[in-house]
């Protein structure tokens, strides 16, 4: 009972804590579980999420190439399992390392279904961390047997989700984010609701507004073996193109508040190859400017307007994430016209917010 | 009084400290806050961007990015299809989805999109649990003719609550898909299936229900 929660919440009902009526230990109870509940549960579904056609994200060689490379969120410092999924054929390897601060961790998973399978593979955290982010890196390999090679069809990762009770004490995202769970039995009939808990809660309920939700994550795919020769042969994208103009604009609900306010931030994260000074790219109506190689970060400052339709059909204020249609993306993001490509590239990109 | 969809403010602390009045509307602003956030905030999502390939057929080189929409010639009846893996939520029970695609270029295409929800047993896709939605064209998706445009499109489920009955005949027309209160939490996988047309991506999200 300590701070336990129940699954999925009983949540509290607004009627019954207006002005004028009781503070009754049923609301008192649900609001305390719930809020432990989403400290163990919260943003717990997909944190990666990428698919490829038929025949593109395939490695025929026989040793362990990196070929995708993500950045994702941790949503605290709790959450220490990692679980990824794949839909891979044939027979072959997964190595799959996640970097947080110094610390790496690994899981590998070996294969052998010539069809569409399932592999699951769980990369547990075994020390301590405050870092916010991670950096994972996934290998792939051939083994011996039919066909000759070994392809991903489907990459999705998250967090497992705690169970009840939270653990006690004070729970931490970083260093400053900090959460404070509630013991039921405390909040049960008899016991005098102290000002401690208007105040927890409050700071609680700041913290879980905080904790990153994924809206991108994109990797372009590396290190095949050969490089493709016609058309038959896998030919993934390995950078931002054009056309992911496109076909990104993901549709994510992200809140005025996020948008109106320097409270809460919205983080980048892209990998940038052939970028000898800097380059700009717009994102969300604000052009975001790299400098460097490497994993580059920035915080990004929505100037867009939510997308009227979809936000009137689900009742949400939806936004399009992704790199956006403006004249200068469309020159600066790859397209077919120059061949090959000389200018700064993206190789990887994640967007994540509230 | 629905959920709030957005951060709306909250109370000040100091009118929960000792020796202060606690004020009914300060309770009220903590319950709708986790309201929000476990309908609104923290409902499941899983955006998948679909990476084709990057060859170009005119230019015989490996452009190695997506340069271009639309997708020529299929054979026709040709299927393009994806197993994605949707990590629900207890509090799932309605999921909308987003999906991007190029129908095919030939002129007697006859582009369909089919959508179905599996639960994961034992390592593998496992029962249906949803026996799935159609998008057909000329209704929901577009054709695409030679010589006219080409192009990403889009098409969504909605956000209409569906509820089947004895005589409800599958797959149905676009609606959300139905996650059974057994199944709320698990690991999901999405089949998507489209035939004359092909998948650049699919966007999922569970639906607010505003409760």
């Amino acid at each position: 009972m300590s701070n336990s929660f129940a699954s999925p919440p009983t949540l509290a009902s607004e009627l019954t804590t207006v002005a004028g009526q009781p503070i009754g230990e049923g609301a008192v109870t649900s609001m305390a579980e719930t809020s432990n509940y989403l400290w163990a549960v919260g943003g717990t579904h997909n944190v990666l999420s990428q698919a490829w056609a038929e025949g593109q994200c395939t490695q025929k060689g026989t040793a362990y190439a990196t070929m995708l490379e993500y950045r994702l969120p941790v949503i605290s410092n709790d959450h220490y399992d990692f679980h990824l999924h794949f839909i891979a054929l044939g027979p072959g390897g997964i190595r799959s390392t996640l970097t947080l601060g110094a610390a790496t961790y690994t899981d590998e998973v070996l294969s052998t279904g010539a069809g569409p399978h399932v592999i699951e593979s769980s990369i547990v955290i075994t020390s301590a961390s405050t870092a916010t982010y991670a950096t994972l890196t996934v290998e792939i390999k051939h083994t011996t047997g039919t066909p000759n090679h070994h392809e991903i069809r489907c990459i999705a990762g998250h967090w497992v989700a705690k169970t009840s009770p939270v653990d006690t004490g004070a729970r931490y995202l970083g260093t400053t984010d900090k959460y404070v769970p509630f013991g039921i039995n405390r909040v049960g009939n008899d016991y005098p609701l102290s000002a401690r808990f208007g105040v927890d809660m409050l700071r609680n309920i700041e913290t879980l507004r905080k904790r990153p939700i994924s809206y991108l994550s994109w990797s372009g795919v590396d290190n095949l073996l050969a490089a493709p020769l016609s058309i038959t042969d896998p030919a993934p994208a390995l950078y931002l193109g054009l056309g992911d103009i496109f076909t990104f604009m993901v549709p994510v609900h992200i809140p005025q508040e996020a948008v109106d306010k320097d409270t809460y931030t919205i983080n980048l994260h892209a990998y940038l190859v052939d970028n000898a000074s800097s380059v700009g790219v717009d994102f969300m109506g604000e052009r975001v400017t790299f400098t460097g190689n490497g994993w580059q970060t920035a915080e990004l400052t929505i100037q867009i307007d939510p997308d009227e339709d979809l936000s009137r059909r689900f009742a949400l204020n939806i936004f399009r994430v992704g790199p956006d249609n403006t004249s200068h993306n469309q020159s600066t993001l790859i397209d077919a016209s120059v061949v090959p490509w000389t200018d700064p590239k993206i190789q990887s990109i994640s967007i994540w917010g509230v | 009084m629905t959920t709030p969809t957005n951060y709306h403010i909250m109370p000040s602390e100091e009118g929960c400290y000792n020796g202060r009045i606690v004020m009914g509307s300060a309770a009220s602003q903590m319950a709708l806050a986790l309201k929000q956030l476990t309908n609104v905030k923290f409902r499941a999502a899983g955006y998948y961007p679909v990476g084709r390939s990057t060859w170009h057929p005119v230019l015989n080189q490996y452009i190695k990015a997506s340069y271009y929409l639309g997708i020529g010639n299929l054979a026709k009846g040709a299927t393009d299809e994806h197993d994605l893996f949707y990590f629900s939520q207890p509090t799932s029970e309605y999921i909308a989805l987003e999906l991007v695609y190029g129908p095919t270029q030939r002129a007697d295409s006859d582009p369909q999109i089919l959508v179905e929800l599996y639960e994961i047993s034992g390592g593998a896709v496992g029962t249906k649990i949803d026996d799935g939605i159609l998008f057909s064209s000329p209704d929901h998706l577009q054709r695409t003719y030679t010589g006219e445009a080409l192009g990403a499109y889009r098409c969504n489920t909605g956000a209409r609550p569906y509820v089947a009955t004895a005589t409800t005949t599958y797959p149905t027309l676009p609606r959300p898909l139905y996650v059974p209160s057994a199944n709320r939490g698990d690991e999901l996988v999405i089949r998507v299936t489209a035939e004359d047309a092909v998948l650049y991506g699919v966007y999922i999200f569970d639906i607010y229900t505003g409760a």
